[in-house]
């Protein structure tokens, strides 16, 4: 039963072999798994043209993911502490969360320019948003009771925040993270393709798509994938390592 | 040597109310009340008749209407320890079962954190209590996460012990464990207690007094002295003095909830 996870994987491959092997799609739409290979081999490893897209696309989701989480965690957690303060900026962060973030990349680009600001800033917009709401959930929600507790001992206000509500209100925050994470690939991806990037494997996958370079486009489909794949098991062992505590 | 009993806390005409929806509910009307030094005194009282309320009033968490709340030890010695029935809700699962014991000695900030561990060691061996120091709350069971707030709320030496059914929420051979263990701590800890319960057979078998209260409003139906010899074990709750007491109260009780 241990290799019972390869099955999905193993199916996938076959009815995609099946498809292209047999002519059945053109390969301009699906080249063969081999072909895909090819492409990928030759990206990664022969020519290593992919790595310097590799490594600008995750740089500029983490970057934004990274700040997003330190503009986003104390905001939210500061709304969801100070009752006033939430009930204040609610309504502004409940309209610019039904922002599209890709609608303000146009502003982005006139406030920013052409460099990597701009393109941070559409999946940091996107990221902070998330990060704000559910930091700002985790504190309004954890239990009363806590905080009673440390009050009944003598606790300053500020040290109830610090000492209770930060940690009761870390698996929240954690899933705002989770989410921004994911959202800010995504994003990258998005800016690279359409918005005057030179490089970054949106722009890559875009460009062989114009060439029709379709395996080369698969692979670095496959890339990008395996990029996000890797960010959010790396993000569990981290949260594991946390929130060992949580939901149990 | 007997001293004479001082009063360490004094409730006089204390009167609370909260509004809803409904309009506005007098919980607590014009209730006094003095605890002695050392005392161990149960409350036990109709559901809803606000034991709950007067333990928060007496913890400081709500201010009341009406009325005084005074400590023998002045209103800066005002030092409380509470356990709640939630104890789930009550630890903090984030920490050890150490570093929860020793969290009301970081209300200033004035020990390390080696010290308050220290302190915390320390007063479980003077308790007599074992417990798993290293574990989180998520790998202890229920009876230990209970003591694991008992001993929370007397690290800091409080002027009171507040507990508040602090075991309805464990089965019943817990329980009953927990009875004598909590007996065993107030003896040596020394340390005034209130324990409120709506179960009469652990109200009584801790208590050197019991305070029936009435319906809503809370007032003190009736106090009774609980004259069975310390300590006490598991068979004094067969004795004939303890079950002649039983059945009073619960005559009175049920005279109160039928009413």
């Amino acid at each position: 039963m241990k290799y019972v996870s390869l099955v999905g994987p193993i199916v996938l491959l076959a009815i995609w072999g099946t498809l292209s092997g047999f002519g059945i799609v053109s390969p301009l739409i699906l080249p063969t798994p081999t072909a895909v290979g090819r492409a990928l081999y030759s990206l990664l490893i022969s020519k290593r043209l992919l790595w310097p897209d590799i490594g600008l696309t995750f740089y500029r989701t983490i970057a934004s993911f990274i700040l997003a989480s330190m503009i986003g965690i104390p905001v939210g957690l500061f709304m969801g502490f100070l009752p006033l303060f939430y009930r204040m900026f609610e309504f502004l962060v409940d309209f610019f969360r039904s922002i599209p973030p890709i609608a303000l990349f146009p502003l982005f680009l006139l406030a920013l320019g052409f460099g990597e600001s701009s393109k941070i800033g559409v999946p940091l917009y996107g990221c902070i948003v998330i990060i704000i709401i559910n930091s700002a959930y985790g504190v309004k929600n954890a239990p009363a009771l806590r905080r009673t507790v440390a009050r009944v001992y003598g606790f300053s206000r500020w040290r109830v925040f610090w000492k209770i509500v930060l940690p009761d209100s870390l698996p929240h925050v954690f899933v705002g993270m989770r989410t921004a994470l994911s959202l800010a690939l995504v994003l990258t991806v998005v800016v690279e393709m359409f918005f005057g990037s030179e490089s970054g494997l949106g722009k890559k996958i875009y460009d062989y798509h114009l060439l029709f370079d379709t395996p080369e486009m698969y692979a670095a489909i496959i890339v990008t994938g395996i990029i996000g794949y890797l960010l959010s098991k790396g993000f569990i062992v981290v949260e594991r390592f946390f929130l060992h505590w949580a939901n149990k | 040597m007997k001293t004479e009993p001082q009063v360490q806390l004094s409730l006089k005409s204390v009167s609370k109310a909260f509004a809803d929806y409904e309009g506005r509910h007098t919980v607590v009307e014009d209730f006094s009340l003095e605890v002695l030094n050392q005392e161990f005194l149960s409350i036990f009282g109709p559901n809803g008749c606000g034991k709950s309320t007067l333990v928060h009033l007496i913890a400081g968490i709500i201010e009341p209407d009406a009325g005084s709340i005074e400590f023998a030890s002045g209103q800066a010695g005002r030092t409380v320890g509470i356990v709640f029935q939630n104890y789930e809700k009550s630890l903090l699962p984030w920490r050890t079962c150490v570093d929860n014991i020793s969290l009301p000695l970081e209300a200033n900030g004035d020990l390390s954190k080696r010290q308050r561990r220290e302190a915390a060691v320390s007063l479980l061996a003077e308790l007599g209590l074992r417990l798993p120091l290293t574990h989180y709350p998520y790998q202890m069971s229920g009876g230990q996460k209970q003591l694991t707030c008992i001993a929370r709320a007397i690290i800091h030496r409080p002027s009171i012990l507040l507990l508040d059914e602090p075991f309805a929420s464990l089965d019943y051979q817990t329980r009953i464990d927990m009875q004598e263990k909590l007996q065993a701590i107030w003896a040596k800890a020394k340390i005034t207690t209130i324990f409120v319960s709506h179960e009469i057979d652990e109200a009584i078998f801790l208590a050197d007094r019991l305070l029936l209260l009435t319906v809503r409003p809370a007032r003190v139906a009736e106090s009774f002295d609980i004259p069975l010899s310390r300590p006490r074990g598991f068979q004094s709750l067969a004795s004939s003095p303890f079950v002649d007491l039983r059945a009073k109260i619960l005559q009175l009780f049920r005279s109160e909830i039928s009413q």
